[in-house]
């Protein structure tokens, strides 16, 4: 799945760990969900969603889309 | 107090290594009481037989209690990579006996107690957890 994590994170100048402490789980975690190697469940979805102040389909976006 | 996501980042040591630690040292005292108790347990009365095989089980509450403390610790992906470790590692591990078992049948290999599953288990799931874990970067 396609996301825009990395260029939310760039746009308010946050480090993949200081985005991992917002979200409360690992830098490898957060690395994982920029690079696509990992979806998150849909509670970690909702949280990042509320973290950027977007809709989820805003963020993520599905690759059969 | 340090928070989840400081623990998970290992700016405190983490619980990963705490549990690496205590379930590697915990399968060795497993393993060294295996190879000492039982030759010893089958020449001795039932009660110290009973005797052995609780000092030999105590290791093993150990690996489990640290086992579900570290995963609770975990994050949701850190979490369903341990468990499918552990699934991965295990099953190798009871291949493996299950190999080693009919081998024993024909003699080809030496005798082992069934219980060294369990240590080469802890292995394996350490293993496969290190390789999935490189493979994420």
């Amino acid at each position: 799945m396609k996301n825009r994590l990395k260029e939310l994170r760039a746009e308010r100048g946050w480090s993949q760990q200081a985005l991992a402490d917002r979200l409360d789980v690992s830098r490898q975690t957060t690395n994982a969900l920029e690079t696509g190697k990992y979806d998150p469940s849909l509670p970690l979805a909702f949280k990042i969603a509320r973290l950027f102040a977007l809709r989820i389909e805003d963020i993520f976006e599905d690759d059969n889309g | 107090m340090p928070s989840q996501s400081e623990k998970r980042s290992g700016k405190k040591p983490s619980a990963q290594t705490r549990y690496i630690v205590l379930s590697l040292l915990a399968m060795a005292i497993f393993t060294l009481a295996i190879l000492v108790l039982t030759p010893l347990a089958s020449q001795n009365e039932t009660l110290t037989a009973i005797g052995f095989t609780i000092v030999s089980t105590l290791p093993l509450i150990l690996v489990a209690y640290e086992f579900q403390r570290y995963v609770r610790a975990l994050d949701e992906l850190q979490s369903q990579i341990e468990m499918q470790s552990a699934a991965i590692g295990f099953g190798l591990a009871l291949l493996i006996a299950a190999i080693w078992g009919l081998a024993e049948g024909y003699n080809l290999v030496p005798r082992i107690s069934i219980a060294m599953t369990l240590p080469l288990g802890v292995v394996l799931h350490g293993a496969v957890r290190q390789i999935r874990l490189w493979r994420l970067g």
